[in-house]
């Protein structure tokens, strides 16, 4: 918890003000203004706010929470869920989710106002900090806000206090796109969060593909690399790690890849009269490298299913597992013929 | 006051010319078993020639000078051809530099400056010959190394092919007998269902 004093006389309230104001502002994405009109100093010695204060302030960060889950899916699992899946999907009715916030968030906004004010030659390094769940979520709202922002020069910034926070390396878009995803470990607020929001990811994916036109075709071959390994990582994580939140969204990504005509060969193209004259053995290497990539993934996600098909009911994940090959019966095998079709049409349109 | 001055400039510049190709090629298995099935005792045959096993499940081999590389998951052949060559340039010139403010330094660094920027063009005159060649010798050996990995896979793929047949043959039931033709091409398998 969050320690706070009876002792009125160590805060100025004009600082708690102001500090509310500070946090308003980064939650509304007024990033200059919020790091240009706090001050350090401002904060009060070992973050020994009032009260009625941090009674307000662990209100803030819990809605901010909530909201960046009803804002990306919460409200919307309950449509694609099914019976028994319906209840666990509903965020804001779980009666275990309480995050736990503590001094370290504190210390984590006192660090980002260190880093900002700091010379950019000599930028301040933030300390590893201990941070609950609750901290962890809030950082990373922050950081999704950042990037969905398209904050560039704030997240470059930033980046060594943000990258504390496992959550934000697996957003993916860039400039995420390089970030390894590595085996996290996420407590239940994490996994309850990162399983109702995941409209914020899905979007991401939209955002990748409609912004692929507008580079060239080595550049859109390199991305496509980079998504790729992404993909293969969220695959192993959710398939090695038994990270399960994550099963819908690979789901939907493999459905949008049907439904935003990635298969598409000319997506990849720079030169549409490419296709008049005959094809070069450099296209056919793309097409073939880029559906490989496709093909990788859909393999993958069959490879899963295999493994959640195993289980049998003496297993520990035995119930977890049933629930998303359910899924994998809704949007996963319905579309699967769709896609291997698509798939040898992309793969057959520039054989020399 | 103005003078013209001798700089001489002795140095070592230094290129690498690379000369890259690559090509795909996605291998056809009959489907006799599911396509990542067939894609793993493709890969499998390979190992058996010699061919090694990443991390990834692909499976590569050094020919020559191409780097092969099969991916059992998308059955597709990798065949990668890469050269890299290092060309440098001695030089030990004289040049005459003239300067309107008798400023010796000046003079010296634009001496420098010109003498290597002509030697610049010429080793890049030369990196491109040398590119030339390198593709020419790239041209003259693609032909036929190509082919020799066409046949080599066929091979492959021809024993891949017949080993998913006894697989789906065992499956089916008891393989009572199995004779294979190789020259024919024609494999015999008797169950017992």
């Amino acid at each position: 918890m969050i320690s706070s004093t009876h002792n009125q006389k160590l805060i100025l309230m004009e600082d708690e003000y102001y500090f509310l104001l500070f946090m308003k502002r980064l939650k509304n994405a007024d990033y200059r203004l919020a790091f240009s009109y706090f001050l350090e100093t401002s904060f009060p010695e070992s973050m020994k706010f009032s009260k009625p204060f941090i009674h307000g302030l662990e209100t803030i960060f819990s809605n901010w929470i909530l909201e960046e889950a009803i804002n990306n899916g919460g409200w919307k699992r309950q449509f694609f869920s099914i019976d028994g899946i319906k209840a666990r999907k509903r965020f804001f009715e779980f009666s275990e989710f309480a995050p736990k916030f503590s001094c370290e968030l504190l210390f984590f906004f006192e660090d980002l106002l260190k880093i900002y004010n700091s010379p950019r030659r000599n930028l301040f390094r933030p300390p590893n900090r201990e941070f609950t769940s609750g901290d962890r979520l809030v950082i990373h709202c922050l950081t999704r806000e950042l990037a969905r922002r398209d904050r560039k020069a704030m997240l470059a910034l930033f980046e060594p206090a943000l990258k504390q926070v496992s959550l934000n390396n697996m957003l993916l878009q860039e400039p995420f796109l390089n970030c390894l995803i590595t085996p996290l470990n996420l407590d239940v607020d994490e996994q309850l969060f990162m399983d109702s929001s995941m409209e914020f990811f899905i979007e991401e994916f939209k955002n990748f593909q409609a912004s692929l036109h507008l580079y060239k075709q080595t550049d859109k071959l390199a991305r496509m690399r980079r998504l790729s390994i992404k993909l293969q990582d969220l695959v192993s994580w959710a398939h090695q790690h038994s990270k399960w939140c994550i099963t819908t969204s690979l789901l939907e990504i493999f459905e949008m890849i049907i439904d935003l005509d990635l298969m598409n060969p000319m997506r990849y193209l720079d030169d549409l009269n490419q296709l008049s004259t005959n094809p070069s053995h450099v296209i056919q290497n793309l097409i073939l490298e880029v559906s490989g990539i496709f093909e990788t993934y859909y393999r993958s996600l069959i490879t899963f299913h295999k493994h959640l098909s195993s289980f049998s009911f003496i297993d520990e994940d035995f119930d977890e597992a049933q629930h998303i090959l359910e899924y994998f019966t809704l949007k996963f095998f319905p579309r699967q013929y769709e896609f291997e079709s698509k798939l040898s049409e992309m793969q057959a349109s520039f054989q020399v | 006051m103005s003078q013209t001055y001798k700089v001489r400039v002795k140095q070592t510049l230094r290129d690498t010319v690379n000369v890259g190709r690559e090509w795909r090629q996605k291998i056809d298995l009959l489907q006799l078993l599911p396509a990542d099935r067939m894609g793993g005792l493709l890969a499998l045959e390979l190992e058996k020639d010699g061919w090694h096993k990443a991390q990834d499940g692909k499976v590569t081999k050094k020919h020559d000078q191409f780097d092969l590389e099969f991916d059992p998951v998308t059955r597709q052949l990798k065949i990668v051809y890469e050269q890299e060559q290092d060309i440098k340039l001695d030089i030990d010139r004289e040049i005459d530099v003239y300067d309107y403010a008798d400023d010796e330094s000046r003079a010296n660094r634009e001496g420098h400056m010109k003498v290597i920027q002509e030697a610049d063009g010429e080793l890049k005159e030369e990196a491109q010959l040398l590119e030339k060649e390198m593709l020419k010798e790239l041209e003259s050996t693609q032909e036929q190394m190509l082919q020799e990995i066409d046949e080599m896979m066929h091979d492959k793929v021809e024993k891949a092919q017949i080993e998913a047949l006894k697989e789906k043959a065992r499956n089916l039931g008891d393989i009572q007998s199995i004779s294979e033709n190789i020259e024919a091409g024609e494999v015999t398998i008797r169950i017992k269902v």
